[in-house]
């Protein structure tokens, strides 16, 4: 696959489950290595770039990363001093009131709920004001209110400058101020479109997509 | 962030993750305390026999509780899947292994402490004037089995039989060190500093190439 991501996009990458989308998103992390290709971050070669450009990144993966004896808040005191955060409990007040977890500070992260442990792992992901968001299947656990503040969330961040990309198995929770759109299918972009055509058949094109790649007329 | 300060968070966090779960550390004192004690009714030895087997038994046994501790503390890293969050940080992997080499080495001179004294009485261990000489030992025979310890539950924490595949590549690659503790404890009890120092030596030696070994191969060792 080849694509590009630019400066205060929102990108949505969807497709049926073991289509590729983790792989992909822990691939542009650097989490795991791809056996071929090549990924650019602000121009420059990305996968082998020393660590300290790790922080242009910010990822929210299916796993919350957070340690379960530790409170939320403690859970990014440590994510701070890892990054070395300037201003640290300013920039963790800011990321808790944008995921809507203020309320969780002081809660250890083995006593949250699914949906409260996300919010607590996206305040994690915006921490350190990444240029790159990557969002793993974000909405996973989250209630209504939750979906809606994260997408208002994510459109700030957007609006900030900030490139995101997000994987779904569901258009219908995709946040407005998406503006393009892939469609993956065993590891390989089918489709593709914009927000203006979501609504002119992205969502039977995605549909007739997934169908095909399980066999379906 | 730059030079040792990621590795002091890092083993600041791992020490206050253990502060929340002492009975970990409670348990495995609780068994070394056992191993120690089964190997003094081996045999139905003579006190001189006690005094010749118990560096022997005590380093035994801080092998053993040693390898529970390991498999556990990385557990926690397994959990939540926080070792990625420690691996998305902008830092050089190798400080991320000394951040967990520090904190498991600690782990285990705490466990030490409690179970010295405990062997001691046990087995009439009568070092003289040589116990400090005997808690160097310790630091530093200790200082290497951390290393491969924290390395080696790396390994094994990326496979699916992680509680039966970290003995099988810890211990027999702890032999050394284990001869230089048992060896040079017992040189000690004889009076034999130059052996003590020849001991010493080869888990200084141990310490240096294992811990460099170690430390550089850990980036690869977790990457998927």
């Amino acid at each position: 696959m080849s694509f590009s991501l630019d400066q205060g996009e929102l990108l949505v990458v969807a497709g049926p489950n073991g289509a590729g989308k983790t792989t992909l998103v822990r691939t542009l992390a650097r989490l795991s290595r791809p056996s071929a290709g090549t990924v650019r971050l602000g121009g420059a070669e990305w996968l082998d770039a020393p660590a300290t450009r790790q922080r242009e990144v910010g990822l929210l993966s299916h796993s919350t990363y957070l340690y379960d004896r530790l409170t939320a808040l403690e859970n990014l005191e440590f994510y701070s001093r890892l990054y070395g955060l300037a201003d640290p409990q300013a920039r963790i007040r800011s990321a808790l009131e944008k995921a809507g977890a203020l309320d969780l500070a002081d809660r250890r992260a083995g006593t949250l709920s699914r949906g409260q442990a996300q919010r607590v792992s996206i305040a994690r992901a915006i921490l350190h004001d990444p240029r790159l968001l990557l969002l793993d299947e974000p909405h996973a656990g989250l209630d209504p209110h939750s979906i809606r503040r994260l997408n208002d969330a994510l459109a700030d961040l957007r609006t900030a400058g900030r490139a995101i990309l997000l994987t779904t198995h569901d258009l219908a929770r995709v946040p407005e101020s998406a503006a393009r759109f892939l469609i993956l299918v065993e590891g390989r972009v089918v489709d593709a479109g914009r927000r203006d055509d979501a609504r002119n058949g992205l969502e039977r094109r995605y549909e007739r997509a997934v169908a095909g790649s399980a066999g379906e007329p | 962030m730059s030079g040792l300060g990621p590795a002091v968070v890092i083993f600041a966090k791992d020490v206050r993750l253990e502060l929340r779960r002492v009975e970990s550390l409670a348990t495995m004192a609780v068994f070394a305390g056992l191993v120690v004690l089964i190997f003094a009714f081996v045999g139905d030895p003579t006190p001189a026999e006690l005094a010749r087997t118990g560096p022997g038994a005590l380093w035994a046994s801080i092998l053993f509780a040693g390898a529970l501790g390991f498999e556990r503390w990385f557990a926690e890293e397994e959990r939540n899947a926080a070792l990625d969050g420690l691996l998305l940080a902008p830092v050089d992997r190798e400080f991320l292994f000394l951040g967990k080499w520090a904190g498991a080495t600690v782990f285990l001179l705490a466990l030490e402490a409690l179970l010295v004294p405990v062997a001691a009485t046990l087995y009439r261990l009568d070092l003289g004037g040589a116990w400090g000489a005997f808690a160097v030992l310790l630091v530093v025979v200790t200082i290497g089995y951390a290393a491969l310890g924290t390395f080696f539950a790396a390994v094994a924490a990326r496979t699916t039989a992680s509680q039966l595949l970290l003995p099988v590549l810890l211990f027999p690659l702890s032999v050394p060190l284990l001869r230089a503790g048992i060896e040079g404890g017992q040189a000690l009890a004889a009076g034999a500093g130059g052996d003590y120092r020849d001991w010493l030596g080869l888990a200084l030696a141990f310490d240096v190439l294992f811990g460099t070994v170690c430390t550089m191969a850990f980036g690869t060792v977790i990457e998927e």
